[in-house]
Parts: structure tokens; C-alpha cells; sequence
């Protein structure tokens, strides 16, 4: 016996992952048998954020709210907030929907973005309603920021998940690309104020083998139809955890597509979507910007981001970050991502629209469908390396 | 039959183009959701006619992966106990030969249980085998469902997937009759 335990579902509350991300996934489990979900009415948002104003900032006057497009992890709607002195202004409200395609927290994703206000371009993060000031579900108010996820002129180019940029825009946004990323990892994060946040430091495995923990978690407790690769990956995972050379701030969902750009200056005004950061390993953001699925092909050649070749984004990196890119544990992380991204599509995604916990049930029943393309990824990449 | 599925699905997703979404120009959310539901409908157009033979194929092969694996178990009391809920999920899939879907989740239940009992106490190269196969039965059937949902648009511009009617003719190729 060599203390690797089997996982079912139902049977995983033992896993080790960091503190704060073991108690949100309980914190899913507890409501798992809630009544279905419905979308949010703009005039329910509003007459929830008049009586959050009025007491928080008394006198302020909501006005003008209206629903975001965007994914189904999070319900967004903009408004304006008026007579409230040097607070008014345009905001977005984040609420967790009553499931996504992956949980994350509130709480966590407020304080990331307070700590890297004056560091990256980031939203502004102003209100937080962890525990459901607001409309009974966890959220958070931050300011609005312009730009777009896309250029206005990539409309009608077939990209998959990923963006199509076009060679104008990829020297322009790659350069800030490469550099915040950089950014993102020289972060101090040891004298930030991250209360939510822990370290993997009881040992060099520990980064990888919190992260290997939370999406064999998420995948065993949301488990919809049985993968057996995910046994495999999971065993594999487990049996090739690299030791950390270093712990940085993880964006853990850095890509073209969670960044806003001003068509006009082509500055990247804000790195959206911290929901999943944490403190770990720096391969883990360079193995999802080089995931295929978040890039794109022109003339046959795939773009990390939509921005540039593999090689040049990691030697890039590794020249203006001082950092060695290390190939078997991008390998680790690269098989992580895979991992993760059949757990948000085939696992939390799907349960969340089959029992009718989101608002966009039918986004998720869609994108369920690309969990057989990260599923043929997860393949090819532990085919690569059959160390069982 | 008559009205066909097909002709149903191509009225619904005409009128959805041309009555709903334009009467939803005004709600974004809806109209998203309208779009949607059109890639759906598309979808489904698509796959009607195999979907139930498709999934009968995948449990042919999801019993094929399964007794290659009770072919090679060793090892130690974990290993053996999750290779004889493997077995009990073979005998009752071919017991019960029209509770497909059921039987290919059970099935694989049992599969996951035995790969992650080799790790813990598979012998000699079991631990690796049960690897080789199922990785190997992943990526196949990774392809086909590729196939099978090409027309979602995720795959863009660097997947060339087979047509669903090729990828089917390949499937019954590789198992062409019912597992016993």
C-alpha cells in the first residue's frame, strides 16, 4: 500500500487541498439539493442593490441596471450609482449563480484584486457581499472598466474557444500579454494582505498536489457519467507531482479572452477573472495559455492566446521573468489543465444544467460538448508520457 | 413517420431565425440564449438519426475496454475487489441489453474504481497496462464523440473531424457485434 487513496463519489471530504478552497467546495456540497435557479430581473437587481445602498451608502441612488453578456459562472449587470459623492459611478455586480461550471469565491477573488490594484490593470474592487447582503447569493460590486475581450472586426471568424487576434493586434497586445504575466508572478505575495489565502509550503509537492486534489474533488463530487481516463490522470497526477521552484500568485485563468484592450491606444485596461487564483506554481498559467482549445490557428499555425507560437511565448517568459521553464512540469500542468477543463465541462457544467442551477443552463449543455475535445488533449498528453 | 423529426427541427430553428431572435433585439440575454438553442437544434439535426446506434456502439466498446481488463488484473485485495464489481457490471450490462446508457455508466463506474485500485495495489505491470488501455480506449472514443458534436464550433479552425456517417461506419468496423 503506498497511501494513494481511492476516491468516489460522494467519499471525498479527506483530500488535502489548501484550507479555504476545501471549505468552499463543502459550502457547495451543503446546497446541493437547493430548488433550480432562476436568471435574475434587472428590476430584482435593482431594487436589491437600492436597499444595499441604503445602508451602506445612504442616499445613493441605483439607476440604469442592466444585464451582462458573458459566461455562465457568473451572473454580472452593470448600473450606475449617483449622489454618492466620490463613489458614483458605473459598477458591476458579480453573483455566483446557484451553480456553475466551476465554484470559486467571492471573498477570495475581492481580496486578489484589492492586493493587485496598483500592480496589473485589474478591475476595481469595491463592495464585497460574501455572504449574501445583496440578493441572498455571494457577491461583489466593482467598478466598471471599457474595453473589449475581442477585436470589433474578429466577428464571423470561427475560433473556438479561443480568440482570433490578426497580426495587427498580436504584437501590440503580446508585449502586455508577456508583461503582466510577469507582473502577475513577481507579486509579493507573502506581505499582501490575503487573508483567504494559505501557501503550499509544507513541502515542495505540496503546490501541485493542492491543485491535483482540488480538481479530482470537484470532479468526484460533481460526477455526472464515469471517464475512466480521469482514473488514469488522476493516478498519473498523483504519482508525478514536481516540486515548486518557487510560489508565485497563480492568475490560474490567464488568457486572451480574460483581458479588456481600448481599441483605440491598444493598452490593456483590466486582467479580468481572478476567481481561481491562488499561490502556487508559475508552470500552471503557462500551461493554460499554451492549452490549445484557448488559442487559435492562422494558416495552420496554432497561437497561444491567439498571440504568438508556443515556443516564443515560453522563451518570452522565461527571458523577461528570469524563470526556467521546466518541460516536465509544464508537462504536469499541461495534463492539470486537460483535467480541469473535462471537470468544468463534463462534471460541474453539466450537473449544474441538469439540475437546473444556473441561468444559463443552456450554455452549459452546450459547452459540455467541448469536453470531448479536452478529453482527447488529456489523452494525447499522458500518451506522451505513459509513466503509470 | 410523418411530420419527420428532420422537418420539425428545421421548422423549429427557421422560426427561431426568423421570428424569435429578431422579436428579441432588444434583450441581449434572450437573444443569446435564442442562439443557443439554434446551435442545439442543429446539433441535434445532425445526430438524431444515430444517436441511439452511437451510444449502442459505445457500450460495446466501453464492455470491450472492460474485459480487457479483467483479462490482465493482478494484484492485491483492493485490486481484486474492484476487479470483481467490474466483472458484476459485465454480467448484468449483457443481462440487460437495452438499459444502455446505464450500463455503459456502471460499467465505467466500475473501470474507475479498478484503475485507481492498481495504483494502490496493482502487481507487477498491471498498473501500467490498465494506463496503455485506457488511455488508449480515451483517445478513441474521445474522437468519435469529436465527431459525433463537431458542429458546436469548438473545434475552429485546427480540428478536421471525420463526418458523424464515417466515424459510425470506423466504430462498427472496429465492433461490429453486441457483446454476449
Amino acid at each position: 500500500m503506498n497511501g494513494v487513496t481511492i476516491i468516489k463519489s460522494g467519499q471525498t471530504g479527506s483530500m488535502e487541498l489548501e484550507p479555504a478552497i476545501a471549505a468552499m467546495l463543502d459550502r457547495k456540497s451543503e446546497r446541493r439539493d437547493a430548488a433550480p435557479y432562476m436568471a435574475k430581473t434587472a428590476a430584482e437587481v435593482a431594487e436589491a442593490l437600492t436597499g444595499f445602498f441604503a445602508r451602506t451608502v445612504p442616499g445613493a441612488i441605483v439607476s440604469n441596471v442592466a444585464r451582462m453578456g458573458g459566461g455562465a459562472s457568473k451572473e454580472q449587470f452593470v448600473f450606475d450609482l449617483e449622489n454618492a459623492g466620490d463613489t458614483s459611478g458605473k459598477y458591476v455586480l458579480r453573483m455566483d449563480p446557484g451553480e456553475g461550471a466551476v465554484e470559486t469565491d467571492r471573498r477570495r477573488e475581492f481580496e486578489v484584486l484589492q492586493a493587485m490594484a496598483d500592480w496589473v490593470p485589474v478591475p476595481s474592487a469595491v463592495w464585497l457581499a460574501a455572504d449574501g447582503e445583496i440578493l441572498g447569493q455571494s457577491s461583489s460590486i466593482m467598478a466598471f472598466t471599457g474595453g473589449v475581450t475581442k477585436p470589433s472586426d474578429s466577428a464571423g471568424r470561427l475560433s473556438g474557444l479561443g480568440t482570433f487576434l490578426g497580426p495587427r493586434w498580436r504584437p501590440v497586445l503580446g508585449d502586455q500579454f508577456i508583461g503582466n504575466l510577469v507582473r502577475i508572478h513577481a507579486f509579493d505575495w507573502s506581505s499582501a494582505h490575503l487573508p483567504s489565502f494559505s501557501a503550499p509550503d509544507a513541502d515542495p509537492q505540496q503546490a501541485a498536489r493542492w491543485q491535483a486534489n482540488w480538481w479530482t474533488r470537484v470532479w468526484y463530487d460533481d460526477l455526472v457519467a464515469p471517464v475512466p481516463a480521469m482514473a488514469a490522470a488522476k493516478n498519473w497526477l498523483e504519482a508525478n507531482l514536481p516540486a515548486a521552484r518557487e510560489l508565485v500568485l497563480v492568475h490560474a485563468d490567464y488568457r486572451t479572452g480574460n483581458y479588456l484592450f481600448d481599441e483605440a491606444s491598444g493598452k490593456v485596461t483590466a486582467i479580468l477573472d481572478w476567481e481561481l487564483a491562488h499561490i502556487g506554481d508559475y508552470h500552471e498559467d503557462l500551461a493554460w495559455v499554451v492549452a490549445r482549445l484557448f488559442g487559435a490557428f492562422d494558416n495552420g499555425q496554432f497561437l497561444a492566446s491567439g498571440l504568438m507560437s508556443r515556443d516564443e511565448f515560453l522563451e518570452r517568459y522565461s527571458r523577461a521573468s528570469g524563470r526556467t521553464v521546466d518541460p516536465r512540469t509544464l508537462h504536469f500542468y499541461e495534463v492539470l489543465t486537460a483535467y480541469k477543463c473535462m471537470d468544468i465541462c463534463l462534471a460541474s457544467g453539466s450537473l449544474a444544467a441538469q439540475q437546473a442551477r444556473n441561468h444559463q443552463d443552456v450554455l452549459l449543455s452546450f459547452l459540455a460538448t467541448a469536453g470531448h475535445i479536452f478529453h482527447g488533449e488529456l489523452c494525447a498528453l499522458l500518451e506522451k508520457d505513459v509513466r503509470a | 413517420m410523418n411530420p419527420t423529426i428532420d422537418l420539425r427541427l428545421t421548422t423549429m430553428m427557421q422560426t427561431m431565425q426568423d421570428v424569435v431572435l429578431p422579436a428579441l433585439a432588444h434583450n441581449g440575454f434572450a437573444a443569446d440564449q435564442a442562439k443557443l438553442m439554434l446551435g442545439h437544434l442543429n446539433m441535434l439535426r445532425l445526430q438524431i438519426d444515430d444517436a441511439v446506434y452511437f451510444e449502442q456502439l459505445e457500450l460495446r466498446a466501453t464492455q470491450d475496454l472492460g474485459s480487457r481488463l479483467i483479462a490482465a488484473v493482478d494484484g492485491g485485495d483492493e485490486t481484486q475487489r474492484a476487479a470483481s464489481e467490474l466483472k458484476a457490471a459485465l454480467v448484468a450490462a449483457a443481462a440487460h441489453p437495452r438499459e444502455v446508457r446505464a450500463a455503459r455508466d456502471t460499467i465505467n463506474g466500475a473501470i474507475d474504481t479498478l484503475v485507481q485500485a492498481a495504483s494502490v495495489d496493482g502487481a507487477a505491470g498491471f498498473p501500467a497496462e490498465t494506463h496503455r488501455l485506457v488511455i488508449h480506449a480515451g483517445a478513441e472514443s474521445a474522437n468519435r464523440n469529436r465527431s459525433f458534436f463537431a458542429a458546436s464550433g469548438f473545434e475552429g479552425d485546427g480540428g478536421d473531424m471525420p463526418a458523424i456517417a464515417d466515424m459510425l461506419a470506423d466504430f462498427e468496423r472496429a465492433y461490429p457485434n453486441p457483446v454476449a
